[in-house]
């Protein structure tokens, strides 16, 4: 499944960083998802094959993603390690950041960060149209924290950013925390908020 | 000669192809810790909270299908790790909770971080087992490994009292038990191959029970012999390369409209190895529960599981890489015609997905 370029005014699709992905995802690569709408950017543009290893919880639980990157370089070393986390997820167990980092596993971390709980605010948006609560997240800086449990920080703000910003942060030798500024509209592939509320 | 308890609890881990466990430290099984000193091939890793450490000992079943082993102290480690034990539950991994308690003798006075867990994870866990006498450690480390892979693969608690991994014991070790693996039958293979020759659109959704490079090799040469096209559940998306003709797409949860419209048109749906949840089912609407649209095929190996939520056309309670290599070894027949047109329905689905993502940009 391709994708066709698609920009927004709020923040970047994130389409764009799996397209950029994409161009440098390993044969064998790890990919571990969190849960969340982000995720369904990489469910239908990730191109995979048999020996890629694909983790997510089927369950939709929050907070599998940096621990299942994590276990990857520690239970299967040697192999690149991608993860997808949202900015909620990433605050629920990102902290074993530090365990990736105590250990020397090459995890890159892509944080997809629309300032809000984004699936909780699609449901609103369905079932409470123009009446939002408890969805909005005031976040720390993503690319800071990642660099203060010693990884390299990066941050993807405009959709040109992409391309090279994920070329660098694949091609570093360690940890890396990769920030993407995404558009909260664009909630998923299959749907925008604005077009949801006015339905 | 008499050893400790934990020695031989390590020794078992060892025995059982252990590498790699994953922990948050804690008083209440100190030996434990202690003894892993004695096997350097045994990598104990540290995490921060024991949420993270279940999540990698779940990720470690599905990295190198064996179970994942996660070591967290009574109480408040058993609590936060909980979640983990949810996850493992429902997603279907075979994953072994070692979880400190209390000194037995303590017990029911509500002593320092006592917790009753087979009434705590009564519902997520395919069994909790107390150790209550250190001659028995590695049968109940043994036994927790079984079940935990059998049939429906899930979590097993071992619960590890305080007084008895300070204790002493003139038991051995033990290594795993064989693995009880069912094929086909004869008629049941015999009656799938039939549905399958005749079917003229038939899919095949493979799942999370078919893993490493033969079973999923062979999923690749069944799909190319019978000319099937396969769909990838939710989160299972490495199971068939998405850039293959024979990839009929993912079902994630809330799947493009257009790409199910197709799915829905199949007049034969083989699912194999894959419980059917809510997620990849879209709420249970494909396939229809309890009796799907269409004649279906479900393949897993667990009797009690097949036709526990659905009424399948056929079920098969067995091992689903046995279930493709008999299909594999009976071989396709006479592929109908109409199966032919696998490369267009391809492309047609490919134009659908694109069109999706023109529809969201205007």
């Amino acid at each position: 499944m391709e994708w066709q370029s698609v920009s927004a005014n709020d923040g970047v699709v994130f389409s764009h960083v799996v397209a950029a992905i994409n161009k440098h995802l390993t044969e064998d690569a790890v990919v571990t998802t969190d849960a969340g709408n982000f995720s369904s950017w990489p469910a239908r543009y990730l191109h995979l094959g048999q020996k890629n290893i694909f983790i997510g919880a089927t369950v939709g639980a929050m907070g599998p993603g940096v621990p299942s990157g994590v276990a990857a370089g520690l239970s299967t070393p040697g192999r690149q390690i991608v993860v997808f986390v949202g900015d909620g997820g990433k605050m629920m167990t990102g902290n074993e950041l530090a365990t990736a980092v105590q250990y020397g596993v090459p995890i890159k971390i892509f944080v997809a960060n629309n300032n809000a709980f984004g699936t909780i605010r699609m449901h609103q948006a369905r079932s409470f149209p123009g009446r939002v609560t408890s969805t909005a997240l005031q976040n720390p800086d993503f690319a800071a924290w990642g660099e203060s449990f010693g990884a390299k920080g990066y941050r993807i703000e405009t959709e040109t950013e992409a391309e090279q910003t994920v070329a660098e942060a694949m091609a570093h030798d360690g940890p890396a925390m990769i920030e993407t500024r995404i558009s909260l509209n664009h909630i998923s592939p299959a749907a925008r908020i604005d077009e949801i509320e006015s339905r | 000669m008499s050893n400790s308890a934990a020695h031989v609890l390590a020794a078992t881990l060892n025995a059982h192809g252990v590498n790699v466990a994953y922990c948050v430290p804690g008083e209440s099984y100190l030996p434990l810790t202690d003894a892993f000193i004695d096997f350097p091939n045994l990598q104990l890793i540290v995490c921060r909270h024991e949420g993270g450490a279940g999540y990698m000992a779940v990720a470690h079943a599905r990295l190198r299908n064996q179970p994942g082993v996660c070591i967290v102290s009574r109480g408040p480690g058993a609590v936060n790790v909980a979640i983990a034990l949810h996850v493992t539950y429902h997603d279907a991994e075979p994953v072994v909770f070692l979880i400190g308690q209390a000194e037995r003798a303590g017990l029911g006075r509500m002593a320092l971080q006592e917790m009753n867990y087979a009434k705590t994870f009564s519902d997520t866990a395919k069994s909790v087992i107390e150790v209550i006498d250190a001659d028995r450690i590695a049968e109940a480390v043994a036994r927790a490994f079984h079940i935990a892979q059998s049939g429906t693969p899930g979590p097993v608690v071992v619960v590890l009292p305080e007084n008895i991994l300070y204790g002493q014991t003139a038991s051995e070790p033990m290594g795993p038990r064989a693995k009880a693996l069912t094929a086909p039958t004869p008629a049941d293979t015999a009656r799938a191959l039939d549905m399958l020759r005749h079917a003229e659109r038939p899919l095949v959704i493979a799942g999370g029970r078919l893993h490493g490079d033969a079973a999923l090799g062979d999923l690749t040469k069944f799909a190319e012999t019978f000319a099937l096209p396969v769909a990838a559940p939710q989160r299972r998306f490495h199971i068939f390369d998405s850039r293959y003709p024979n990839c009929a797409g993912r079902l994630a949860n809330r799947a493009p409209g257009e790409l199910l419209d197709i799915m829905r048109e199949s007049d034969l749906l083989l699912v194999i190895g894959e419980r059917i949840g809510p997620s990849m089912s879209q709420g249970y609407t494909f396939p229809r529960a309890p009796v799907p649209d269409q004649p279906m095929i479900h393949v897993r190996p667990d009797t009690q599981e097949v036709g526990r939520i659905y009424q399948p056309t056929l079920g098969l309670g067995c091992d689903p890489h046995k279930f493709i290599a008999a299909m594999l070894a009976a071989g396709p027949g006479n592929v109908p015609d109409a199966r032919r047109g696998l490369g267009q329905a391809a492309e047609r689905r490919a134009s659908q997905c694109d069109g999706m993502a023109v529809g969201i940009g205007q």
